[in-house]
């Protein structure tokens, strides 16, 4: 009795031994170690089962012939007494072993060492086999007993629990590498996103992207070409997360190359084609859209491969067409394919909408889909203000649940439009005031409406070089200047951490103290303020006045 | 922006400084008139004049300043009077409903009361 409470006693340390390291063989060997001490044995030693083989590979071997078991490093399966123990997921006691023809002398013959009495026990973890344990022969040169066996059993389930903890944090281990690979991934996708668009006259740019899985495989491309022109793609590859990423990777490498030998449509998406189609493994292709579009006339010349038709919408708020559905299959479906573009022109004030079919598909909660119809309301709701619109529309639909697909949008409206890029250093705020107060002055606004206007933009500017850039002058600041006959709009761009338009709020008139009303005037002055933090890099704040001057 | 500051010895309120300033009142230029606004109430005058008709600009942190030396100035028993703003800069206070908090005063001379 006496000796069977020593035995727990030693066996509740052991269980100690599973808080105390994540080392697994540290754990076995103490394991071992102590188990080979209550049972008085020679030797002893661990082998882990290698799945895919079937093979067992020594983990810990204790006693003398140690280091040279390690040597062998695995066996075969179904090889020798632990391999029968594997096989029949059963425990062996063995008085002498030699006389067992399960017994595999081919390791005694390499250590040197002489097996006879042998205990051998499988190791399960969720009833699974893991591995086989085994003590080999009793100091006192007798065999081992029933009750050796049962407590060798009890000192083998400790070494169970201590291997699937180990696999269990290996395995979280290798999903935790994983993840810091994919935002990895996801930095580098983001940071070949279009974030700085060119400026150019009369055109208003706009381009948001959101992926379903850490990486996307949606491709956008907006460069101003060597003549002035801006050139749009927006492309869709079949499939999602790090196989359409890397496929679309290659795809906008390919992209930028041959556009900058020939940016026109037709020609481009040709060549493309017959790169895609080689490329295309698993039947992945690719849906595109490519546009060049004039500052100068408005005029857009655009090939469409299968993808979905771009949206004119404005001038009037409601105003909404389709450029034309693709009469092209999309590229990587099959060679020899001759892609032809479509022209069209935009009026003043019209906006060109190009985007993924991910915004059909966002689902709400309950399953729903955006659709269509819904999309394009949004985006003919308030012209202006299009993509920003559709953005928010588009989170709030999916109340934050994750994308059915990958989601771009890349707007570009036509129209009296300037922009110019400030330092966020305090003295930008005169010359920001000089730009937007010569077009406020054009646009047929008196003295003092183009005070409250400049107010709006010196408190929203300020705003931005004090909390989201923290007075470092070494940001930028993007002012965009809009006007059309019912409309006066001011868009402000920064580049800074994300901030959270909850916090913009005006205080009360009554509680008179210095500050906080930056936010008071730049609601009292516009009549429409929109705060756009759907970019994937920094914010955008957009100011509509409403009518011809005079407010 | 410009700034000025002068005593005026025989004004209707007693010894008065008159800070004069002249051009746009933002961020960057406001943290001046702060100082020249917390030295001329530290100097105890029996008034503060702040003269704004070559004020072309305000914003919040103008009239920030300017809320923060009217609570000085009152803590200090020193009068606090704007005067000669022009109608946009006016609209500023009064967006803030703040037209009704200062004293103003449509000229330097009214507020001075010579």
């Amino acid at each position: 009795m006496a000796c069977k409470t020593k035995d727990l006693e030693k066996l509740l340390d052991v269980y100690a031994l599973l808080t105390s390291t994540l080392d697994l063989k540290a754990v076995l060997t103490e394991v071992l170690n102590k188990a080979g001490a209550a049972l008085k044995a020679e030797a002893s030693n661990i082998m882990l089962l290698d799945a895919a083989t079937g093979e067992l590979v020594y983990e810990v071997a204790l006693g003398e012939a140690g280091p040279r078991i390690m040597e062998q490093t695995r066996l075969k399966a179904g090889v020798g007494l632990s391999g029968w123990v594997a096989k029949n997921l059963r425990p062996l006691l063995v008085e002498d072993a030699y006389k067992d023809p399960r017994f595999f002398p081919g390791l005694d013959k390499k250590t040197g060492f002489h097996t006879k009495s042998v205990i051998c026990v499988p190791l399960f973890a969720k009833e699974q086999l893991i591995g086989v344990a085994q003590v080999i022969n009793k100091k006192d040169g007798a065999a081992f007993t029933p009750g050796d066996q049962v407590l060798f059993t009890r000192y083998c389930g400790v070494a169970a629990i201590a291997i699937d903890n180990s696999l269990l944090h290996g395995k979280a281990l290798q999903q935790d590498r994983l993840q810091h690979d994919m935002r990895i991934a996801e930095e580098i996708q983001s940071a070949s996103l279009p974030s700085d668009i060119p400026s150019i006259r009369n055109l208003r740019v706009e381009c948001r992207s959101l992926a379903c899985r850490y990486v996307a495989g949606d491709v956008v491309d907006i460069t101003r070409l060597p003549d002035g022109r801006l050139a749009v793609l927006v492309a869709d590859v079949s499939g999602k997360g790090v196989p359409a990423a890397l496929f679309g990777a290659k795809f906008s490498a390919d992209f930028e190359y041959l556009a900058q030998a020939d940016p026109e449509g037709g020609a481009l998406f040709n060549r493309l084609n017959a790169i895609v189609t080689k490329r295309s493994k698993r039947g992945i292709f690719i849906t595109a859209v490519y546009a060049v579009i004039d500052p100068a006339s408005g005029s857009v010349e655009f090939v469409n491969a299968g993808h979905l038709p771009p949206i004119i919408v404005g001038p009037a708020a409601g105003a909404c067409r389709l450029a034309g559905a693709s009469d092209n299959p999309p590229l990587g479906i099959m060679e020899d394919i001759t892609y032809k573009s479509t022209r069209l022109t935009l009026a003043t004030g019209e906006r060109i909408v190009f985007m993924t079919d991910g915004v059909w598909d966002a689902k709400s909660p309950s399953g729903a889909r955006l659709g269509p119809e819904k999309v394009n309301e949004i985006l003919a709701d308030c012209p202006e203000l299009a993509v920003p619109r559709l953005m928010k529309a588009i989170s709030r639909f999916t109340e934050g649940q994750a994308l059915a697909d990958d989601i771009t949008v890349v707007g570009v409206g036509y129209g009296d439009y300037e922009e110019r890029t400030f330092s966020s250093e305090t003295k930008s705020l005169a010359q920001a005031r000089k730009f937007v107060e010569k077009l406020a002055l054009a646009h047929g606004f008196d003295d003092r409406n183009t005070g409250a206007i400049l107010l709006a933009l010196t408190e929203a500017v300020s705003n931005i070089i004090k909390h989201t850039y923290r007075m470092n002058p070494d940001e930028k600041i993007r002012i965009g200047v809009g006007r059309s006959p019912d409309q006066f709009s001011v868009h402000i761009r920064d580049w800074g951490d994300r901030q959270d338009p909850g916090r913009f709020v005006s205080r009360d008139l009554a509680d008179i103290r210095p500050g906080g009303l930056g936010v008071r005037y730049i609601r009292e002055v516009m009549d429409v303020v929109e705060f756009d933090d759907k970019l994937w890099d920094g914010n955008e704040l957009h100011m509509l006045v409403r009518g011809k001057g005079n407010k | 922006m410009q700034i000025r500051t002068e005593i005026v010895e025989d004004g209707a309120p007693g010894r008065t400084v008159v800070i004069t300033a002249d051009g746009e009142v933002d961020m960057h230029e406001s943290p001046r008139l702060r100082k020249a606004l917390a030295d001329s109430i530290g100097y105890r005058p029996a008034a503060v004049v702040v003269d704004l008709a070559g004020v072309t600009f305000i914003d919040s942190s103008g009239v920030a300043t300017l809320v923060e030396a009217m609570k000085l100035a009152k803590a200090a028993g020193v009068a606090l009077v704007l005067a000669g703003m022009i109608d946009k800069v006016k609209d500023v206070f009064a967006l803030a409903r703040l037209d009704k908090f200062f004293s103003l005063a449509a000229t330097r001379q009214e507020a001075l009361g010579v």
